[in-house]
């Protein structure tokens, strides 16, 4: 599988919804760490871990991600107002725009309007 | 290991030449004989180099004993050539061309062959061809006692046809071997060769069979086809003009997987590197060259440690920031296009890496060059990294904490390795420390970062680095994001756990007629402190056990298991101490019958699963005598049971549908020298149901014979086969001689005691 990863966080932003709609949240940091297993939902989701292992330090990993082909293999995440970043496995930080968390489910938008959803462990 | 040892089954061995002295001439002669060209002829092939000069001063001294009267022993001779190896070479150094006299009868000299560690030029000219031909590279690692090696091949055209009005043809030479490795052009990129036999270490023979699967690469899909194993006998032959001074050069007739001719195939040694590369690094003023880490690894080191050959300079230093500090993935790529010294993807393997003082995609580095879909549509040419990006002032960034990157010597190396590592297509890998790790991830691990950072890449990528196919590392060919599982590449090394495991392989019998199945026994055994996950069988149906037979030729030939994976394999704890065994019989593998000659043949059997997510490997080997046919009865046998490829079928699974099998199997028991070895593969054909046929125990113990060879678990299946089977009609069908023999295997298994009981 050939992955899209070419994407600039400049391009991403300038698609997101207005960053209006997230001034004022806070988002819980602590909210994202823990592991997270990809729910079934829409097939270009199928691009992104099944299991991801977020830490409070601001990295993750994908276990099988590589042998899978998958966007995201290990690395950084940072959480900027109502985005979050991940480190590609081109080194990338793409941005994602978080449509839902709580402490059982995260929902995440990506550049192109895929939903991806992450359910907790 | 010790060279010239006797083959003691106590693990013991002697130096024979501390006794050689006390012998007479003609029987030196035959020690001398007997040892180094049979019993201790795998000894050698795994020696140092000290047990080599011993293996030297042994044949002096017979030599000098043989000289002092020429008429008592026949003449001694021509001479061992050990193999002249080149300085640059790593392994254990060999004295050149030390002179060895040797039995008369072998009037050849000998000459102690391998091949060198580096990259061949390859050539393979299919035969009524004479327009094409197929040029590449093999790259061969030597590493222990083992080689793996790969290879690519791209078509080249012997010939150019000129147009009107000149219509001359014109030969395309083919590149120089003293040029180093060649590089072709991508668009001629046809075969991948994943070498599946190769000769492992050393051998007293002119030649030896590779066999590799030919992989054909579609570039229209980026997808690799395989078109099955072929093979080639390669004779060394002298190198033609043109290839470096000692220069390792082989010849072979290439078969197709049906064994068709496909032509002639060759392939010289270039240079002790597998893979060579430009690195050209072109920044602004105000970022610094990531030259090394400031103590001791820089670019040639590192690459050197996976044998690649790279040239990385400084060259522009003065870009122009097009946009402030921060730089996009686009004007990379357009100050890449604009900067850098050569473009010829054809001609060299080259990476560019840009550093500049902020990158508006991420903190640190990017292989921003990753699918092709930018202006040149060329994919893996570029990366970049940034040297003003300043590193947290939290504890997990240890010793550099709010550095500026460029600052910050070793790992804003790192980084620039690592993503050159992405351009050469590696993936992440958090399997440790190495360059392939992200830096976070390294910061937040155990240690106090940088110091942290481990100075090379992890064993896989190191392995990717060398034998990946060609359109998958060299800049240009395939995009960056393809699964690693999509390519194929020679088999993968697992991590050696041979010391706290052992694995301990006993062939049931020192000597075997030809023709006969081989038995051995293998244990693993626990001398670790800490209990240890192991799989759960080490039977050949577990897929965890495979192996190879080297002949007395050197020819090598694997085996495994013939089921094929229907269910998930469970493993278990052996704790410290504990040993768990198998029994195997071994007949045919992939490359045909195991045993096909007499002689001494060696056993090495591996086991490999994956312990915590790595794979690892524990092996052991033995050796066993294959004796020669003892009569026509024998050779008739003996054939069917080389020959039939179903055999195996009918030793493995069983069952009455194997026609060719059986009657294989009926031809061996037709022999007397054969039948003891195959009693007990009839008997259990005979005494388990098999579709609406009932099993015969009876039929089966008088199949056994008098004298069949089993082992003790093998009698306690016989046991259980025919349980249940009245005592008469066991007393009727088994001889005293079967009872006997069962009773000398029972090793105090009460079931197997019982049946000799029923039985006398």
């Amino acid at each position: 599988m050939i992955l899209a990863v070419a994407a600039s966080a400049a391009t991403v932003f300038a698609s997101a919804p207005a960053e209006a709609h997230w001034r004022g949240h806070v988002m819980d940091r602590d909210l994202l760490s823990g592991v997270w297993v990809r729910s079934a939902g829409e097939a270009c989701a199928e691009a992104y871990p099944e299991r991801i292992e977020m830490q409070d330090l601001g990295i993750y990993a994908a276990p099988g991600a590589v042998d899978a082909g998958k966007l995201w293999h290990s690395g950084d995440w940072e959480l900027e107002g109502g985005v979050l970043k991940m480190q590609a496995a081109n080194d990338a930080m793409l941005p994602y725009r978080i449509a839902a968390l709580s402490g059982g489910e995260m929902v995440l938008l990506d550049a192109d309007g895929c939903r991806i959803v992450y359910r907790k462990a | 290991m010790a060279l010239l040892s006797s083959c003691k089954r106590d693990g013991s061995y002697e130096r024979p030449w501390t006794r050689v002295h006390s012998l007479g001439k003609g029987e030196a002669h035959q020690t001398v004989r007997f040892r180094i060209l049979e019993f201790e002829y795998f000894n050698i092939l795994s020696a140092g180099a000290a047990e080599l000069r011993a293996l030297n001063d042994l044949a002096q001294i017979i030599w000098r004993k043989a000289m002092a009267d020429p008429n008592e022993v026949p003449v001694l001779p021509d001479e061992i050539l050990l193999d002249e190896e080149s300085a640059e070479d790593n392994r254990p150094p060999f004295q050149p061309a030390s002179r060895i006299p040797i039995d008369p009868v072998f009037r050849q000299p000998f000459v102690l062959r391998s091949l060198k560690h580096g990259a061949y030029f390859l050539q393979w000219k299919p035969k009524n061809s004479p327009w094409t031909r197929y040029n590449g590279t093999m790259r061969v690692e030597r590493h222990g006692l083992s080689t793996t090696a790969s290879g690519d091949l791209y078509t080249h055209s012997a010939y150019t046809f000129t147009s009107w009005p000149t219509f001359r043809i014109i030969p395309n030479p083919d590149p120089s071997p003293s040029a180093g490795i060649p590089i072709f052009s991508r668009s001629r990129y046809r075969y991948y060769l994943r070498v599946t036999q190769i000769l492992q270490w050393y051998t007293f023979g002119n030649s030896f069979t590779m066999r590799f699967e030919r992989f054909r690469f579609d570039s229209t899909t980026n997808t690799w086809s395989n078109e099955g194993l072929h093979s080639a006998v390669m004779t060394f032959k002298s190198a033609p003009a043109g290839y470096p001074a000692g220069a390792t050069y082989l010849e072979g007739d290439l078969k197709s997987p049906a064994g068709v001719d496909l032509g002639t195939i060759s392939m010289g040694w270039v240079s002790r590197y597998l893979r060579k590369a430009t690195i050209e690094i072109d920044r602004v003023s105000a970022s610094d060259y990531p030259a090394g880490n400031g103590a001791g690894a820089t670019w040639q080191s590192v690459f050197e440690d996976v044998d690649w050959d790279v040239n990385a300079y400084s060259s522009d230093t003065n870009l122009t920031e097009p946009s402030g500090q921060f730089w996009s993935n686009a004007e990379m790529h357009s100050a890449m296009l604009a900067r850098r010294d050569s473009a010829n993807l054809d001609n060299e393997w080259r990476y560019h890496l840009l550093c500049v003082r902020r990158l508006d995609a991420t903190s640190r580095g990017i292989m921003y060059d990753n699918s092709g879909t930018d202006s040149n549509n060329i994919p893996r040419e570029g990366a970049g990294i940034s040297s003003h990006w300043v590193i947290p002032s939290t504890a997990q960034w240890g010793t550099v904490q709010g550095q500026q990157f460029g600052d910050a010597t070793g790992p804003y190396f790192r980084t620039a390795v690592h993503e050159i590592g992405h351009a050469m297509g590696l993936y992440h890998n958090s399997s440790d420390n190495g360059f392939m790790h992200t830096t976070g991830q390294i910061a937040a691990s155990p240690g106090v970062f940088p110091s942290n950072i481990q100075w090379s890449f992890n064993a896989a990528d190191a392995k990717r680095l060398r034998h990946m196919p060609d359109p998958w590392v060299r800049p240009g060919m395939i995009p960056f994001g393809s699964s690693y599982s999509s390519a194929p590449i020679s088999d993968d090394e697992a991590m050696d756990l041979n010391g706290p495991l052992e694995l301990k392989v006993e062939p049931l019998m020192d000597a075997v007629p030809i023709g006969a199945p081989v038995r051995v026994k293998v244990t693993l055994t626990n001398h670790s402190d800490s209990a240890m996950e192991v799989p759960d069988s080490l039977s050949l149906k577990s897929e965890h056990v495979s192996g190879r037979i080297v002949d007395p030729a050197a020819t090598v030939r694997g085996f495994q298991s013939v089921m094929k994976c229907v269910e998930e394999h469970a493993h278990e704890v052996l704790k410290p101490g504990a040993s768990m065994s198998a029994d195997l019989t071994l007949l045919r593998g992939r490359d045909g019958a195991l045993f096909p000659a007499p002689g001494l043949h060696k056993i090495v059997v591996d086991v490999c699963w994956e312990m915590n997510g790595m794979a690892v490997k524990v092996s052991g080997k033995d050796s066993v005598m294959v004796t020669h046919v003892e009569d026509n009865a024998h050779a008739v046998a003996a054939k069917a049971a080389l020959t039939e490829p179903d055999l195996l079928l009918t030793l493995a699974i069983g069952g009455d549908h194997l026609e060719e099998g059986n009657r294989a199997l009926d031809a061996a028991m037709e022999s007397d020298v054969l039948a003891p070895h195959y009693a007990l593969v009839k008997a259990k054909q005979v005494g388990r149901r098999f579709g609406k046929r009932k099993g015969n125990a009876v039929a089966a113990v008088k199949a056994l014979g008098n004298n069949p060879v089993v082992s003790t678990s093998e009698a306690r299946r016989v046991a259980e086969m025919v349980k249940g089977t009245t005592n008469a009609a066991l007393k009727k069908s088994g001889g005293s001689g079967l009872a006997k023999k069962l009773k000398s295997v029972a090793n105090g298994d009460k079931m197997v005691a019982s049946l000799v009981d029923s039985m006398s």
